[in-house]
């Protein structure tokens, strides 16, 4: 038997033809699955009608329909089904096809006796474009149950196949009403099942409902037939399926219970608000990210380096340091910063031999640090050509552009701040080796250049981490003096001791040199408090960059501005060496990165919420300065008080409003409580006032013979007054112990203990 | 004659409940009985008529009812509720103060014409 021509796509038919059977080596032609098949117990006729129906199959489809289709037969005569109606049934071989092709199964051919003569019937109702695998044997088992209980209802199958012979408009109909048993009751013609099928899909009502209607429009046309008017009459008569359709669906739905309308109502309200909310926001963000862009009129980075450039190249320090940093590899800046209490701890430290080593290897680099410290400027360019060298050691990038002129956001890199720390490490080791080999006057030189180092520090960059890393430093070094007078008093001559004490007194820890003049909209008027120089540029660079500028100081927050603060708190999150920022430590740094990445998914509504341009300003501006005095007190117990600043950024945090208000303050400003800013003025001028009562004691001792009772014995002779303890207010709390000097602060003993 | 949709939104409901009030009708049946009874005027198509049945239905003025007919065919069958009578009352009360102000007015005549079946 020649198989007949292939039906489907058109891709599928190409695979058919004799060339692609020949390329895809089945030169006969595709195999016929039934040769595979134990066929020896059925009949031949049954064979060949399971043939004719599977040849008209393709694929893989093919094969399993004629394996389902034989193992029904076998069942089905074990069950002892007679052999001559297997044939009959198998008999509609086309329609079984296109229905076996539809259902994408053929297990229900056989499974229960259905007269051959009603698969067109069954084809006609299901085999439609839109019922495909599962939605097509639904349709299937419907329609033979529907015809089943026709049939048991003394209705003949060739009644039925005549009835229902063109049913295409049924099928739809049954599909979308679930329940075809009734709807087979009424012998209307297509097109008035047409009109009932078309109103009833438009409606788009529960399944029942349908039901209901389409049995009503039925028995409707039913009963103008019966009065003789004519079909294309009662369409017209019917009016439009769509408006009848909506008014339907509209009366249907009243009908429907009072909770299902309650809960369908309440989401069409919060749909409703959705779709507000959604338009609102579109809107505002549109504007949000079209309109509002800053306007950058100042460059902070290159007025920056404009103040160093006019320094003169002979005073400039920075040439020196980079110079000297210059020669250290990667790895040795590694070694310098895995070691530390090598260098800081001296020969007592556990890594003082790899200190000691690296040293001697870098003693040309010390001398171009100490010479560095000979001058009176820092004199750092971030945007200096001849930094390319220093910066590819520095942060292993060849193409490395330190705050490069486009830049958009507000962090600022500061390597060399860190570098710094370096020197200074270094300056502690030589400190040691100066000690071990009883070299006072080198000692007094390192001493003196690591004072120096920290003024230079401070001038790095105008940032609060460079101020407090410069009063830890000098910390440090007051206790090392302090240190080095108590347990090494032959180390220092009298006149040594002279400078030294000279040197200490006259170093300012808490007032930083004025680097960067504040920008011409940021002047002592504006704020209301003296210029403290520094902060106030890094607050104006901020508003530039986050706020727009409506020529008259004010504008709004901007998407710029919230990728801004986003920044930011990634930076807090990596507690990256290279910010600007101190990072604040007891802020949660996930909760900063996922508030940041919140607001700026919804910028455009909180952007509204966000303080304006001038209120913003004013806030920043009050809390720096509030930070300001706080930081430059000394008569005052700090540590043991509620400082303004800390309530003033308490009282932001607390509340929501002011919260959202000024977030980008909460972000950017330092939280005083963090451990972060355990270099505090207050602590780091102990340390230092309690070396200068140290020294002025050890010069008593060597007049007179032996230590003072009380601090006051070294007035005027030796101090020309007793310097105060900041956390008490009182004058710090001298003694003699154990023979040597000793100097006791509330605070320095809470920090220690 | 047609009558205007928002006259005949209003006259549409009080006709349907008028005929109902003899006796339980069904789809077909109110179709004819208002296009014969009102000559035409209040005659509408069903695709207005079965929304608006539902819609008294959905008010509780009629209820449906699936009866077998004479012909062994089942038919949709719609009666006057209690809450229909009175609502038919009511609308029939103003329908008549209505139509006695547009007697007075001049714009009807002095003998309105009524349904077949219902008060006048």
């Amino acid at each position: 038997m020649s198989d007949p021509a292939p039906v489907g796509p058109r891709w599928r038919r190409i695979l058919a033809t004799p060339i692609s059977q020949l390329l895809r080596g089945r030169i006969t032609g595709a195999p016929c699955p039934l040769e595979k098949l134990k066929t020896s117990s059925l009949p031949e006729n049954v064979v060949e009608a399971i043939r004719a129906i599977t040849t008209q199959l393709n694929g893989r489809l093919r094969s399993r329909a004629a394996r389902q289709l034989v193992n029904s037969c076998k069942e089905r005569l074990l069950e002892g089904c007679p052999k001559s109606q297997l044939a009959v049934q198998l008999g509609e071989s086309e329609s079984i096809a296109s229905l076996i092709r539809t259902t994408r199964t053929a297990t229900w051919v056989l499974d229960s006796a259905f007269p051959a003569c009603l698969w067109p019937t069954v084809n006609a109702f299901v085999g439609r474009p839109r019922f495909r695998n599962v939605a097509a044997r639904r349709q299937l088992n419907r329609v033979r149950r529907a015809l089943r209980w026709q049939l048991e209802a003394g209705r003949a199958p060739e009644e039925l196949a005549s009835k229902h012979g063109d049913a295409i408009a049924l099928g739809g109909l049954i599909y979308e009403t679930r329940s075809p048993g009734p709807l087979l009751d009424f012998d209307l013609p297509e097109n008035l099942v047409s009109l009932v099928l078309d109103v009833v899909q438009r409606t788009r009502l529960w399944p029942i409902e349908k039901s209901d209607t389409a049995r009503e429009l039925c028995a409707h046309f039913a009963d103008g037939l019966k009065k003789g008017s004519p079909p294309n009459e009662l369409i017209e008569s019917f009016g439009s399926p769509a408006t009848s359709a909506r008014l339907i669906r509209r009366a249907c739905l009243r009908n429907r219970p009072l909770a299902w309308r309650a809960w369908r109502r309440t989401w069409q309200s919060i749909a409703v608000s959705m779709a507000i909310v959604l338009v609102l926001w579109s809107i505002l963000a549109t504007q949000f990210i079209i309109s509002g862009k800053p306007t950058i009129t100042f460059d902070r980075v290159q007025e920056f380096d404009d103040v160093s450039r006019a320094v003169p190249a002979n005073e400039r320090a920075w040439p020196l340091y980079r110079q000297g940093l210059s020669t250290l590899t990667r790895d040795e800046r590694l070694v310098c910063r895995q070691a530390p209490d090598g260098f800081a701890s001296g020969p007592e430290g556990e890594h003082w031999a790899e200190a000691n080593t690296f040293l001697a290897k870098h003693a040309d680099a010390v001398a171009l640090f100490l010479d560095a410290t000979s001058r009176p400027k820092m004199g750092f360019i971030n945007r200096d050509p001849d930094n390319g060298a220093w910066l590819r050691n520095c942060v292993y990038d060849e193409s490395y552009e330190l705050n490069p002129p486009d830049l958009t956001l507000f962090e600022t890199r500061s390597p060399q701040v860190h570098d710094l720390l370096l020197v200074s490490r270094m300056f502690v080791g030589e400190t040691h080796v100066a000690v071990e080999l009883r070299d006072g006057n080198r000692c007094l030189q390192l001493l003196k250049a690591r004072l120096k180092l920290a003024t230079h520090n401070r001038q790095a960059w105008p940032s609060f981490l460079c101020e407090s890393r410069a009063n830890w430093i000098i910390g440090r070094t007051a206790r090392h003096v302090v240190q080095l007078v108590t347990e090494r008093p032959e180390l220092f001559e009298n006149e040594q001791l002279v400078t030294l004490f000279r040197e200490l007194a006259s170093v300012d820890i808490s007032e930083p040199e004025r680097l960067v003049p504040p920008p011409r909209k940021l002047t002592t008027a504006d704020v209301g408090v003296p210029d403290h120089g520094l902060g106030e540029a890094a607050i104006a660079d901020f508003l530039q960059k986050a706020y727009t500028d409506d020529g008259n100081g004010n504008g709004r927050f901007t998407f710029r501005g919230f990728q801004i603060l986003q920044r930011i708190a990634i930076m807090y999150q990596k507690k990256s060496w290279l910010t600007y920022f101190v990072p604040p430590g007891n802020k949660d740094p996930q909760t900063d990165a996922a508030e940041a990445t919140t607001f700026q998914a919804l910028a455009a509504p909180l952007a509204l919420m966000v303080a304006d341009r001038e209120s913003m300003r004013e806030e920043l501006l009050r809390l720096r300065q509030l930070l300001w005095t706080e930081r430059k007190s000394t008569s005052t117990a700090v540590r043991f008080t509620e400082p303004e600043y800390d309530a003033e950024y308490q009282r932001l945090s607390d509340s929501a409003h002011l919260r959202l208000k000024y977030l980008p303050a909460l972000i950017i400003m330092p939280n005083e409580r963090s451990q972060t800013w355990s270099w505090r003025t207050a602590e780091n001028r102990v340390e230092r006032d309690t070396a200068l009562v140290v020294i002025a004691a050890e010069r008593h001792r060597r007049r007179h013979g032996q230590f003072p009772e009380t601090a006051d014995e070294l007035v005027p002779a030796f101090l020309s007054e007793v310097p105060t303890d900041p956390y008490t207010g009182k004058p710090l709390d001298y003694s003699v112990k154990e023979g040597r000097p000793n100097v006791d602060s509330v605070g320095l003993v809470k920090e220690d203990g | 004659m047609r009558i205007e949709r928002e006259l005949m939104r209003g006259a549409g409901p009080v006709a349907v409940l008028k005929l109902l009030e003899d006796g339980a009708k069904y789809g077909y049946e109110l179709v004819e009985a208002l296009s014969q009874q009102s000559g035409g005027v209040l005659g509408m198509g069903q695709s207005t008529l079965y929304p608006m049945l539902y819609n008294l239905q959905a008010q509780g003025l009629i209820k449906p009812r699936w009866r077998e007919s004479s012909g062994g065919r089942k038919r949709k069958y719609y009666s006057l509720t209690a809450k229909g009578k009175k609502r038919l009352a009511h609308d029939t009360a103003q329908w008549r103060a209505v139509t006695t102000a547009m007697q007075t007015l001049g714009i009807l005549p002095q003998v309105a014409p009524g349904l077949d079946g219902g008060a006048t």
